[in-house]
């Protein structure tokens, strides 16, 4: 007998009976404004910037982060100049990426995380020192269960993330650093 | 065997690390009351985990099987392990099949129990773990003391320690440099690995999809710049819809850390182009608690930590006193399953205050399943100074003579009374007998 046959046949035999089913409720609502947002971004270590304070991209990256070298883009109206062609992508190429201008479909008010699915290779959002999320103000919905009602419309991503706030870690004492393995910062510029 | 008292005792000589560690968990604990209490539906929420765990558990056999089905359709391949050792030949045989002697982890509390990285290394392969605490440990050779804050046992002295023996730097005790000297290190082994493991935290079995939290982004950093990623799952880690990740997310992070939710949400539906996830599916006992009645409950748990942070024997002991992978209130249920004599000791580590189910985001009982393996574990015998107890309070007597005889024997010879009770007395002092008893006090006012 497999080890899969074994399992499914322990559970049969031992599987508990009665357990309640859940038919679901009414969640109250969370306010989704992009006050509400911002400052649960603000509470976990991101940063909110509406688009229109934003004179030109690249004055402000090279004031943000030291330098506008090495910017890569994935949001179209955004000319970057850092650009990894799909078929011949390396490790290599994609760890001198800079800031990463990456495109968001959706912002959670009551968490400040902000859900992606589009990218040309899974680990940008992670392997860039410094992140940039653009978000669309009508996107930011209050609560999780929203926010799965939305991703639930249509096919699920093959790869899909919340990302809330920058890398972080508290494993030393407790001490919060920003910038543990990921970005060491986040901004979402709201246009 | 040292059982937890004998092993508590050892973290308790050093009195400032052991009130340090109280503190700090006290202080998670209060970051998630706060965070709670922000949240409208808290309750409703915890219900509503707790009624979607019973279900899973309840017809357990279907969703995995629908699970795997939709994995399969999704192109992720599916393994089963019965137990740790199949589990862990499992991986080894991905490993081989792609000719990778190094293995990047991040956290999983399933690996541990499966003992998979001392399994690895007796087979030449290199583990490297990524998440910075459990790095931490990996280097001192230790355990997780805690499931989600693996090294809250150690001080930042001992991890500059290591960092300047392990890494050749200078010795720092700032987190900031530490943090940063690990970022360089471990991108290091990011950037050339072949093969990645991650735990999982939910498997949704409507879509086949896999959820991976985590705070630094290690997982993600792991499995994207490898070219096979190998999630590992207890099965108990399902669950039936998609639509059940709202309830679980706003509950998981809030209740472990304080956070409204962890930095990095991954949702695994398929591989990346020119990429391998081999998913296993690992049973290690499960099956089995779920045959017991009441106990199977413990198999709701999402592993947040909550019980450990609010637990005063936890915090004033420490987690390796347990000495069992998950420690706290949910190791101790959890662990006599394993070996009822070896932890015979961790269910009578506990006031049963329960303050442990009072914050459990999917309600389980723990403090009542503690109680009932006491029981279990004393075969529902009395004591022997409870039988006499109940044998000397049946007698009016008896129990007259008895408490004026204790008030003088403590007068007069207190070393007898403390030899007596001697393992109450160790570490506290026997409360002072009055003079007068209550009895008398009563004849004489009224």
């Amino acid at each position: 007998m497999s080890s899969k046959e074994t399992i499914l046949n322990q559970i049969r035999e031992n599987r508990p009976k009665g357990g309640t089913q859940f038919s679901g409720f009414d969640f109250s609502p969370y306010p989704n404004g992009i006050d509400d947002f911002k400052a649960t971004l603000e509470k976990v270590g991101g940063k909110l910037v509406l688009k229109r304070d934003i004179k030109d991209l690249h004055t402000w990256i090279k004031k943000e982060y030291g330098s506008d070298n090495y910017v890569f883009t994935e949001v179209d109206s955004i000319v970057g100049n850092y650009t990894l062609n799909e078929m011949s992508i390396t490790n290599e190429k994609l760890n001198k990426i800079h800031v990463a201008v990456l495109a968001g479909s959706m912002g959670i008010a009551e968490n400040g995380a902000v859900w992606l699915e589009r990218f040309l290779h899974r680990s940008i959002p992670f392997i860039t020192q410094h992140l940039v999320i653009f978000l669309s103000s009508d996107a930011i919905v209050g609560t999780m269960h929203e926010a799965y009602q939305i991703i639930n419309k249509k096919e699920l991503p093959s790869f899909g993330i919340f990302i809330s706030g920058p890398s972080k870690t508290a494993d030393i004492e407790q001490s919060l650093i920003y910038g543990a393995h990921g970005p060491r910062s986040l901004t979402v510029i709201v246009e | 065997m040292k059982g937890h008292p004998e092993l508590a005792e050892k973290f308790l000589q050093d009195e400032s690390r052991t009130n340090w560690h109280d503190e700090t968990l006290w202080w998670v604990r209060s970051k998630r009351d706060a965070v709670a209490s922000e949240i409208k539906d808290w309750e409703k929420l915890r219900d509503a985990a707790s009624q979607i765990k019973e279900d899973t558990l309840s017809n357990l056999d279907e969703y995995l099987l629908e699970f795997e089905q939709n994995a399969l359709k999704n192109g992720i391949k599916v393994h089963w392990a019965a137990d740790a050792r199949e589990h862990n030949e499992i991986v080894l045989q991905v490993l081989k099949s792609k000719d990778a002697w190094q293995l990047v982890k991040s956290k999983s509390m399933l690996t541990e129990e499966c003992g998979l990285n001392d399994f690895l290394e007796d087979h030449g392969i290199e583990v490297i773990e990524s998440d910075l605490g459990e790095r931490i440990i990996q280097w001192m050779k230790q355990t997780p003391s805690h499931i989600v804050m693996p090294a809250i046992h150690l001080k930042k002295k001992d991890i500059g320690k290591v960092f300047s023996e392990k890494l050749h730097i200078r010795e720092t005790e700032d987190p900031v440099k530490l943090t940063e000297f690990a970022r360089i290190h471990l991108r290091n082994y990011f950037m050339n690995t072949k093969v990645a493991l991650t735990g999982v935290n939910f498997a949704v079995a409507d879509s086949g999809t896999f959820v991976v939290c985590t705070n630094e982004g290690n997982a993600d950093m792991g499995v994207h710049m490898a070219d096979v990623h190998i999630a590992s799952m207890g099965i108990e880690k399902l669950i039936p819809k998609i639509e059940h990740l709202g309830v679980f997310l706003r509950l998981l992070a809030r209740s472990a850390t304080g956070q409204p939710i962890t930095a990095y949400t991954s949702h695994f539906r398929k591989p990346g182009k020119g990429k391998e996830i081999h998913l296993i599916l690992v049973d290690n006992g499960r099956s089995e608690i779920l045959g017991k009645s009441h106990f199977w409950h413990s198999l709701k748990c999402i592993r947040c930590g909550a019980c450990m942070n609010t637990c005063p024997i936890f915090r004033k002991t420490g987690g390796h006193s347990y000495d069992y992978i998950i420690p706290g209130p949910i190791g101790a249920i959890l662990a006599p399953h394993r070996d009822p004599i070896k932890y015979g000791s961790l269910p009578f580590a506990s006031s049963l205050c329960g303050s442990c189910a009072a914050v459990c985001p999917v309600k389980i009982d723990i403090d009542k399943q503690l109680y009932a393996w006491r029981q279990e574990l004393t075969g529902e015998k009395s004591s022997l100074p409870v039988s006499f107890m109940g044998y000397v309070l049946k007698k009016p007597g008896l129990f007259n003579m008895g408490s004026k005889g204790l008030s003088i024997l403590q007068k007069l010879i207190p070393w007898m009374i403390d030899r007596f009770f001697k393992s109450y007395t160790r570490g506290r002092e026997l409360p002072k007998v009055p003079g007068q008893t209550f009895k008398d006090w009563y004849k004489k006012h009224t």
